[in-house]
């Protein structure tokens, strides 16, 4: 599995988006807002404990998080870039 | 303190189910304990009884996308008091209603307490969870109420043990007799956990149960229960409302305490050898037939006597016992709540 | 409300104690705050296995009452709630017998305090290493409001308010209303917290703490310094106080307690719960805004809670001073609203206000700062608000009383 899709799957199961499945998901969908997932600002934090759970990949701040958690292709980059 | 509070909906949720009707055919049935769960010991696994509630019905009052991160114990609550409101005749949400919320909980969120702490222990610090931090403190489960139902009136959690629904109720005796809201929707939530049973095995070891017997005072037959029960309550209106009235909630010292004449009495006995013998000594002389229990269909939690009163009110309006009760829980040596109920609004005797 | 207000006797603040990182009493947190010292430390007994450091405002050893059980670890939060408890009964000129003869109630907000968080019972548990019942014991002993009746011996009516940061706050207004609806004489209300790792590690994850002492209200601030104590008044009628010929330090003029309905752990950015809890306390006092001499904010120094305040303030005490004193305290969570409700009632008896600790670039997001400076003021009236977890936002008013 790439990193794209164990990335959704991890947030799906991780964050409880149970009406969310796999393939409702585009590669650009933004994580925040009503546009995308629709995550707030409690799952940002949680995710930042999620991504380093499952990808060894420390995010170190919010300033950081806010950069990184535009879409999962952002998302997903910075985990590839990262990852030890 | 003496005040009526007309009782205008019930909500419960419990081993038995969480309806009403579930509710009234529990205790006719007197139902038991309806699961099991294990728990490991030093002489190897057990599986101790429970009276374990499924908040799964909640999703047909809120769209499961707003409960994906709640837990359990505010699941139970919200339910309880979506019951109510809805056994009360309100559309829910209620954004601008003049609503207080109190919740009573003797352990609070003590399971997601421990969820937290497992990724602590098991992980490490840096895996702390934020969400399950935020749903481990007590008010979880009132602000979960008022944020899913649109409540933006006052909010209160209390927690005192046996004492918290007496507390709960005494606060919105105050809250209404000030005109300070015009409802206040209450009630008790309590949830059981692996880790509770264990300390119940160890603080209270012998045999395991298998029935509850609360008036076989010399007996440890205390079987953990969970779920949550609600009232929606407001000022007597002058309307009868369909449970009767809340007349006179204290909180008093065992030693003085003498039982009210020409009530049926329910009481909070739930199973415990400790407590047993307190409540015997305070019955000698009672009538057995003036007596009811409902923590056999319940089980045992710091919040029965929430659950005590909403059965009680429950029952007395279906004829299946005198519509005129006392609710009276023990809590340690000192501690007497005793909640008075009928269906006809006492006159305030201090206004 | 504002005709009923007429009607109720008027509560009284009648005692005050306190204990924090700033001081163990009344007169020693104020000194410490008027000199405008600080003394954040990195805890040697609350730590975690995480590269960083977060400062707090954690009480000495010397500063903590002796255990009645075994070590102070589960009781610490009921411990401090007693020496608080202790002062402020003794600040009203009562003892225990005194206590014992009258229809007193105790109300004690905590979040720490009944929650069943001690972490090494729970790893040998989960370890199954079959702790024994010692701390679970300990635990079933701790309840704060049952330890102060404990202490003075009272067979009295007693509640624990669980409404995660502003607990300490609702406290005291519910000890208020149990005396206007004629169940008590006298209450002894207030918060107390405690320290542990539990609160450490999840204020962490939250991303809210500051790694330096906290900035509140300042345009780089970067969250809170966590903090423990305990704050308690003793609450009366006009009329007991007047019998007892006790003069009051400060009238609870008005209170409220509203919900957010927003969010589990943010408060609304329109600061609409905090702003109804405010009105509610103004109508109850049958104040308008403009007689407010001062605000003691909640000010935790988060981007999110400072920025609800600021921007409500702006708009509704655009003129008034303000402060946040947890720069000298840290947020002391279910005991910050009672020991701010105690520093606010102080700082009205002097007429001067403290310098806001740890403010230094203004935050353009609102039109207001705190006060940098002691300030002399002239006023009867301050506001001391609270806004907590789950949208639980609680505001108390309190009036100069005559005592000196």
């Amino acid at each position: 599995m790439n990193i794209q899709q164990k990335l959704k799957q991890v947030i799906i199961e991780d964050l409880s988006l149970e009406d969310v499945s796999i393939e409702d998901i585009q590669d650009d969908d933004p994580l925040f807002g009503d546009e995308g997932l629709g995550l707030d600002s409690l799952d940002a934090v949680e995710l930042v404990v999620v991504i380093q759970k499952h990808f060894g990949v420390q995010i170190k701040d919010m300033a950081i998080g806010r950069e990184v958690f535009q879409s999962f292709n952002t998302l997903a980059k910075y985990i590839e870039e990262n990852m030890g | 303190m003496t005040f009526p509070l007309a009782i205008q909906g019930l909500g419960i949720v419990a081993g038995f189910g969480s309806s009403n009707k579930d509710a009234l055919q529990a205790i006719q049935n007197n139902a038991g304990p309806n699961a099991s769960m294990q728990v490991q010991t030093q002489d190897g696994p057990i599986d101790y009884p429970v009276y374990a509630a499924d908040p799964a019905p909640l999703k047909e009052f809120v769209s499961p996308k707003k409960l994906r991160r709640i837990n359990k114990y505010s699941r139970l609550a919200t339910l309880a008091a979506c019951l109510a409101l809805q056994d009360a005749g309100l559309d829910i949400p209620l954004p601008g209603s003049n609503i207080a919320v109190i919740v009573a909980s003797g352990y609070g969120a003590s399971t997601t307490t421990f969820k937290f702490l497992d990724d602590v222990i098991l992980e490490g610090d840096e895996f702390a969870s934020p969400t399950q931090f935020s749903n481990s403190v007590h008010s979880s489960a009132a602000s979960h109420i008022t944020i899913l139902l649109q409540i933006q009136g006052p909010c209160l959690t209390v927690t005192q043990f046996e004492m918290s629904p007496v507390t709960a109720l005494l606060n919105a005796q105050t809250w209404l007799k000030e005109k300070r809201v015009d409802a206040v929707l209450l009630g008790g939530v309590d949830e059981i956990n692996p880790v509770l049973l264990y300390c119940y095995q160890n603080l209270w070891s012998g045999q395991i149960p298998k029935v509850m017997e609360p008036l076989d005072f010399q007996k440890q037959t205390a079987i953990s229960g969970e779920g949550a029960a609600f009232m929606l309550l407001t000022r007597d209106e002058g309307q009868a409302p369909q449970y009767g009235y809340i007349n006179k909630v204290s909180w008093e010292n065992a030693s003085g305490f003498e039982l009210p004449k020409n009530n049926t009495i329910v009481m909070g006995a739930d199973g415990h050898r400790v407590c047993g013998r307190r409540y015997s000594k305070m019955l000698q002389g009672v009538d057995k037939h003036n007596l009811k229990t409902f923590s056999t269909i319940t089980g045992s939690m710091p919040s029965g006597q929430m659950f005590d009163v909403v059965l009680a009110s429950l029952a007395a309006r279906n004829g299946l016992m005198p519509d005129r009760f006392c609710s009276i829980k023990l809590n340690g040596d000192q501690d007497v709540g005793a909640v008075y109920v009928s269906s006809h609004s006492d006159l305030p005797q201090d206004s | 409300m504002a005709a009923e207000s007429e009607s109720i006797s008027p509560i009284l603040v009648t005692g005050m104690g306190m204990l924090c990182a700033a001081g163990g009493n009344v007169p020693e947190v104020m000194d410490h705050l008027y000199s405008g010292q600080r003394t954040p430390v990195i805890s040697q007994r609350v730590r975690s296995d995480l590269h960083e450091t977060y400062p707090m405002f954690e009480l000495p050893p010397s500063a903590v009452p002796q255990g009645y059980y075994e070590g102070p670890e589960p009781e610490r939060c009921g411990l401090l709630a007693i020496a608080a408890a202790k002062g402020a009964a003794k600040d009203a000129g009562l003892d225990a017998d005194s206590l014992r003869h009258r229809r007193v109630g105790i109300c004690i907000g905590t979040t720490v305090g009944n929650a069943m968080n001690n972490e090494s019972f729970y790893a040998d548990f989960l370890h199954q290493r079959f702790p024994p019942m010692d701390s679970i014991k300990a635990f079933l002993r701790s309840n704060p409001a049952d330890m102060v009746a404990g202490h003075f011996k009272l067979k009295c009516m007693r509640q624990c308010v669980a409404n995660a940061c502003a607990s300490g706050a609702v406290a005291i207004q519910q000890g208020a209303e149990w005396i206007k609806s004629g169940l008590c004489d006298t209450v002894i209300a207030g918060g107390s917290d405690m320290l542990c790792r539990v609160i450490y590690n999840g204020f962490i994850s939250l991303k809210i703490t500051d790694a330096q002492p906290c900035r509140p209200f300042d345009k780089n601030r970067q969250g809170l310094n966590l903090g423990e104590g305990a704050g308690v008044v003793v609450l009366e009628s006009q009329a007991v106080a007047r019998q007892r010929k006790i003069l009051p330090h400060a009238v609870l003029s008005g209170y409220g307690n509203c919900s957010d309905a927003y969010h589990i752990s943010a408060p609304k950015p329109d600061g609409m719960g905090l702003e109804k809890a405010i009105d509610f306390a103004l109508q109850q006092a049958g104040l308008t805004h403009q007689d407010i001499a001062f605000i003691n904010a909640h000010g935790t120094a988060t981007p999110e809670n400072d920025k609800v305040e600021g921007t409500l303030f702006s708009r509704l005490f655009p003129n008034t001073p303000f402060q946040s004193t947890k720069g000298y305290t840290g947020h002391m969570l279910g005991a910050a609203g009672a020991i701010e409700a105690i520093i606010t009632i102080e700082q009205l008896k002097q007429q001067r206000i403290v310098a806001s600790v740890g403010f230094d670039t203004p935050d353009l997001d609102f039109e207001v700062d705190p006060v940098t400076k002691n300030t002399l003021i002239d006023g009867e009236y301050a506001l001391s608000d609270s806004v907590a977890f789950g949208g639980n936002n609680a505001a108390l008013i309190f009036r100069k009383g005559s005592r000196a």
